[in-house]
Order: structure tokens, then C-alpha cells, then sequence
């Protein structure tokens, strides 16, 4: 029998060392991911969602083992991928791939198309003569959208949304389980990001592809995740459904619900209503707060979270909450994330 | 609040010589922003709407070719001399960009670039020149000014540096603001604290905004009226409700719909097809022609003139005229 889980994450921990002056390492560490445990089931995309520097992309490097891990663990497939020695892990490698948010900088630009594509083919020993290399490629290119016209130009000859097609068709020629998407529209334009989007979903659907998917845009997260975990500060505060709940506005995170409340969506007709905006900045990663690492902006804190880091509680089935207080904000912030929520389908369906 | 129209554009026309060609980047471009009003020009990377701005506030490079009317206050921007321009650039009308690090100048603390604008423009003051600052500093909710006034760029979060542009612009007392993408760099949470203080002070200020986004969502917060422009043609411009329940323009009704607003078990984006063309060789006609499922044969030959939707709503498109 194969197992729902695919990727299981258990406390992963990354500090990075900060150095200030020439060769001086000084005691402090950037706690880009701090103890974060998590499930990826195979088959769903499980979206990421955080604001810059809260370790989103951290942990997708983790996972695939780009970077070594402070601490924790990270099976895929049952298998503890840090204990994989490197040709083990290259092994494991082609049952993952990884796509980043701008193309241009992850393709190398003196390569043509053809070349970029062989290369995880020669790297994994796949297709056996150069003539079954170029069909591999030619069938990537043609699942992505492009052609074979495009086998012999180079990067900078495509747009943004041809080169992130090249990007994709890259993390996928390898046949791969598991596709990590960092950020993969956030730098293109709405008409573009709507192709890219709809590719990644037929493609999930044909490869049966698991995919990790990395944004910043609740919007976004809200079209393509089955799952979601937000991320604040190196911590998942909450971890929820899509369908049934992110987008129903059943959050009970402060701050989930904060940033549900700050994303700019098109909602016309609750214009004019009063917003409610987070105050304050998000942290620093070096010496991150106390307790609870959003208490300083929570308008709900309260001596506890100063003191005490919030367990995590599934306070729904699959429904996972770091909070202290999450029936505060449940009161407080959750009515209006749902209204916003109803408003927004509305205009989805066509409803004016 | 005075009425009437503020600046007014009249028939715009970009040419860039370039190496390759001579690029059509504006092609006749006709829009107005009234007193205290707030326009948005909303369109995708390349369709002209930074070019319309720099236009404004004559930015261009040097082998952009202008024609047209740029009626600021009554007076054509576009034939003053520079001398008379200046007094207008900068106070008159007030400028933020998507990045205020590249703005702002790194090797002087962010008070006396403030300062600057006092000197620059010759300001009236009522006090010293740093109380002055730290009042602008205080209207832009920077936290402890007086500390702040002597910090450098790079000290600052990317949500401090947007605030310190906006008090370097409001020293003088712009009636305009151009404000391309804002919020582009920002966090959400930050974004909305910087959208949130825009339309404060623009109501303590009485200015008019023109707003330069590719964002819908951010058009939908703050502006009054949108015009959505497409490879350097305005497609579709009326009042913000308008465009957004009752988009005419195919264009606009596929970036529209291309907006991933549920989920994707309930349907797939709008794919508009193709690709936003090159403008040194545009399609004849209405530019969008080649990548719209209704496009007759008049649209590729005829430049389409707006027709009226409803009070203040128009829409350049052959396929609506008496329909």
C-alpha cells in the first residue's frame, strides 16, 4: 500500500551564523526556520504562505536538501534524507525538483533551451542515446507549451512567462514526486500568472505531481493550494484546508487572519468599510521575540504569550492553531475575514 | 475642495528611437484627473503606464519624441522652459516610486534629504527648517522623529523608507502625487499601513493621486476611477465599481477574469492567448486586435474611438458601438 505521506517534517531548524568584520563570527544566528513540523501528503499541493524573511523559501531548500538543517528531520518517502550519503542523495534527487521565482537568474543565460533540459537528464544517467534525450525534451517542452522551435534559443530570446515554462519543464524531465514552486508568479504579470497557474495545475493532474507551493499572495495561495500553512518568523502559526476554510475566512491565527484582512483583492463593494491593519513591522530574525514571536504586533496579547511559546492544537479536525487565544480572534477578527471572504467569491462567480 | 479638472492630457504620443526601430510606445493617449480625485492607470509590464507618468513630469530619456498636450493647471508642461519647469517638478506636483532605496541617497542621512526640498524649492516655513522636517516626518507616522531624522537610508525597513519619500514629496505641498507602484516592494501588512497613509494625507493635503499599478486589488482600495491601458492605448476607463462589475473592454474582462479569486477545483483562469506585441511593428488598429476571440475586421484597420458605457465610463472598442 503507498502511504498518504509523502514528505514529513519533524521540528527542521535552520540558524544562519551572522559575521560582522573580516572572518569574525559573532554568537548571533538569523533563526530563518525554527522548529517547524510538518505534513505533505502525496498528491496535494501545500501552499506556504509568510511575508519576506518569515523562512518560506529557507525551508524549501531544506527540504530538498540544498542547504544542511541546523536540526530536525525530513523523510520523503520514509527516508531521512539528511542521513543520505551524496550519491544516495542524488538518487532521491530525481524524484524532486525545485522552481524558482525568477527565471532569468535560475536559467543560465549561455545555454540554449535544449541544453538546460539535458542536463538533469545527464546528471540522473536518463535516456539512453542522444536521439532519446532530445525526444525526453521535445515531450517536456510540448507538456509546458513550447516547441521545438524553441530547442536552440537562449533564455534572454524568451518572456518571462516562456522562460518560467523552461523552468518548470527543467524541475519536471526527471519525472520527479515532488516539486517544490518558490515563488513561481510572483514576478510575472496577472495574464501571465493565470497560464502559469493553470499549467501547474494540469501538469499536477497528469504527473501526479506533490507539489510545495511558496507565496506571498494569499490570492494565489487560495486559487492553488489544497493545504496551507502560514508562516511567521521561522514558525508555522496555523495550518489549515483550502477549500473548506482559508477560503471560507476560518482562520484563527491573529495573524493569518491580519494578513487576509491587509491583502488588496478586488472586493469593490466592501470598499469603504473600515480596514483593519496589523500595526507595527515584522522582527527581526536575530533575536526574535519572546513567547509568542507575534505578540508584539497581536492587539490581543496578553501576559502569557509574552512569556509562553503557544503550543499547537488541532482545534479542528486538520486544523492546526499556535495560538494561546485563538477563540479571541475568532470573536474579534474572523467575522470580517469570512465577510471579505463571501465578498470575493461573489465577484468569482460572476455575482454583481 | 475645488472642482474642476486638475491636469488634463490631450492626445499623447511616445516615440522611442532605438536600435532596432522607432518604438510607438503611447499612442494617443487622452485622460484627465480632477481636484482630489484618484485615477489609476492600471496595465501590465510595457503597456506605457510609467511612460504617461514620466511624460508628466517630462522624465523621458532623451530619445523619447513627445507630441501632445500635457495641460497642468491650465498650462502645457510639455512647452514650459526648463527654469519654469522645475517649480512645478517636485512641488507642484509630488513623486513616489516602487523603490525608495534607489531614491532616496545613501550617503546622507534621510533629514537633511528632506531638508533639501525646503532649499530646492525655496519653501515658506513657519519654523526652523528641522522642526518642519520632523512635522513631516511626524505626518508620515514615522516612529520617534527626532531619532529618525538622523538615520540613513539603509537603517530603515523598506515600510520607513516609502514613508520618508512620501514626507520628502509632501514638503511641497504637491496637488499632485504620481505614485508608481507604491506598494509593489512591500509586504501586505506594510502595504496596507502605505496605502492607508497615502489616502489619509490625501485628504489632509487635498491632493489628486495618480496611481501606476499593475495591481487590481490595490485599484480597488484606493482608486476613484480606473483606465486600463493596454500597449500603449487606453482600453477602457470609468469609475472604479464600473470597471470592476461591469468591465466592456475584452481585455479588461479577461485580466479581470485571469484573477485567481476562488479555487482552482471551481474553474480554471482566463487564458488570454498570445502575447503583448511588440511596439516597434504594433498591430494596426486597435492593438489588442491579434489577441481578441472577437476581433472583426474593422479592429484591425481602425483605431477604435471610445464609446460611452454610462456616465463618466468609456470604452475603446469597435465591437460595442451601438450595442
Amino acid at each position: 500500500m503507498v502511504r498518504s505521506d509523502l514528505v514529513v517534517v519533524e521540528d527542521l531548524k535552520k540558524y544562519f551564523p551572522i559575521r560582522t568584520g573580516l572572518f569574525k563570527a559573532k554568537g548571533s544566528f538569523v533563526h530563518a526556520v525554527d522548529g517547524v513540523s510538518l505534513i505533505i501528503k502525496r498528491g496535494e499541493t501545500f501552499g506556504l504562505a509568510g511575508e519576506s524573511g518569515c523562512g518560506k523559501s529557507t525551508f524549501a531548500r531544506l527540504l530538498l536538501r540544498l542547504i544542511e538543517p541546523t536540526g530536525g528531520k525530513v523523510l520523503f518517502d520514509e527516508v531521512d534524507i539528511f542521513s543520505l550519503s551524496k550519491r544516495e542523495l542524488k538518487k532521491i534527487r530525481r524524484r524532486m525538483g525545485i522552481v524558482f521565482q525568477d527565471p532569468k537568474s535560475s536559467l543560465n543565460p549561455r545555454m540554449t533551451i535544449y541544453n538546460i533540459l539535458k542536463r538533469p537528464l545527464e546528471i540522473h544517467g536518463l535516456g539512453s542515446s542522444k536521439e532519446e534525450k532530445l525526444n525526453m525534451v521535445l515531450e517536456i517542452l510540448e507538456k509546458v507549451g513550447l516547441g521545438e522551435e524553441h530547442l536552440n534559443r537562449y533564455p534572454h530570446e524568451l518572456s518571462g512567462g516562456q522562460q518560467q515554462r523552461v523552468s518548470i519543464a527543467r524541475a519536471i524531465i526527471t519525472k520527479p514526486d515532488f516539486v517544490a514552486l518558490d515563488e513561481p508568479t510572483s514576478a510575472l504579470d496577472i495574464s501571465v500568472q493565470a497560464q502559469i497557474l493553470n499549467l501547474l495545475v494540469k501538469l499536477q493532474r497528469e504527473f501526479k505531481l506533490t507539489y510545495l507551493f511558496i507565496t506571498h499572495n494569499l490570492m494565489v495561495m487560495q486559487y492553488v493550494s489544497d493545504r496551507v500553512g502560514i508562516m511567521y518568523l521561522g514558525k508555522v502559526v496555523e495550518v489549515l484546508n483550502t477549500r473548506e476554510e482559508l477560503n471560507m475566512g476560518r482562520v484563527y491565527h491573529p495573524y493569518t487572519a491580519f494578513l487576509m484582512l491587509s491583502t488588496p483583492a478586488v472586493d469593490i463593494r466592501e470598499r469603504g468599510r473600515n480596514k483593519i491593519i496589523v500595526p507595527g513591522e515584522v522582527p527581526s530574525p536575530i533575536n526574535p521575540p519572546s513567547g509568542c514571536r507575534f505578540h508584539p504586533r497581536c492587539p490581543f496579547a496578553k501576559e502569557e504569550c509574552r512569556r509562553k511559546e503557544p503550543p499547537v492544537t488541532e482545534i479542528r479536525k486538520g486544523h492546526y492553531v499556535a495560538c494561546h487565544f485563538p477563540s479571541v480572534t475568532e470573536e474579534k477578527l474572523t467575522p470580517y475575514v469570512e465577510e471579505r471572504m463571501e465578498s470575493i467569491r461573489k465577484l468569482w462567480r460572476g455575482e454583481s | 475642495m475645488r472642482n474642476g479638472t486638475l491636469l488634463k492630457i490631450e492626445d499623447l504620443y511616445v516615440n522611442f528611437k532605438t536600435d532596432e526601430g522607432i518604438a510607438k510606445v503611447i499612442d494617443g493617449v487622452s485622460l484627465d484627473i480632477k481636484y482630489g480625485e484618484v485615477l489609476a492607470l492600471m496595465g501590465e509590464t510595457g503597456c506605457g503606464k510609467s511612460t504617461v507618468a514620466k511624460s508628466i513630469l517630462r522624465l523621458l530619456p532623451k530619445n523619447a519624441e513627445v507630441r501632445g498636450k500635457i495641460l497642468f493647471k491650465g498650462t502645457n508642461i510639455l512647452d514650459l522652459p526648463e527654469s519654469e519647469l522645475r517649480k512645478i517638478r517636485g512641488k507642484e506636483i509630488g513623486m513616489i516610486f516602487q523603490d525608495p532605496l534607489t531614491a532616496l541617497n545613501p550617503v546622507f542621512i534621510v533629514g537633511n534629504q528632506i531638508s533639501e526640498m525646503f532649499k530646492i524649492h525655496k519653501l515658506r516655513i513657519k519654523r526652523t527648517i528641522l522642526d518642519e522636517v520632523i512635522e513631516l516626518l511626524k505626518n508620515v507616522r514615522i516612529p520617534d522623529p527626532q531619532r529618525r531624522y538622523y538615520s540613513y537610508p539603509f537603517e530603515l525597513s523598506g515600510g520607513m523608507r516609502q514613508r520618508a519619500m512620501i514626507a520628502m514629496m509632501l514638503a511641497g505641498r504637491p496637488s499632485l502625487l504620481i505614485a508608481d507602484e507604491p506598494t509593489s516592494a512591500l509586504d501586505v501588512t506594510i502595504q496596507a499601513q502605505i496605502l492607508k497613509l497615502i489616502m489619509d494625507l490625501r485628504n489632509d493635503y487635498n491632493m489628486s493621486i495618480l496611481l501606476i499599478t499593475h495591481d487590481p486589488g490595490v485599484v480597488a482600495e484606493m482608486a476613484d476611477r480606473i483606465a486600463i491601458m493596454y500597449a500603449g492605448q487606453i482600453a477602457e476607463i470609468g469609475p472604479v465599481r464600473d470597471i470592476f462589475l461591469n468591465p466592456q473592454h475584452p481585455y479588461t474582462k479577461g485580466l479581470l477574469r485571469a484573477l485567481p479569486l476562488g479555487h482552482k477545483e471551481e474553474r480554471e483562469l482566463e487564458n488570454i492567448p498570445g502575447r503583448v506585441p511588440n511596439l516597434i511593428e504594433p498591430p494596426p488598429g486597435c492593438r489588442f486586435h491579434p489577441r481578441c476571440p472577437h476581433a472583426i475586421e474593422k479592429c484591425k484597420k481602425e483605431k477604435p474611438k471610445p464609446v460611452v458605457v454610462s456616465n463618466e465610463h468609456f470604452v475603446f472598442c469597435h465591437l460595442l458601438r451601438g450595442g
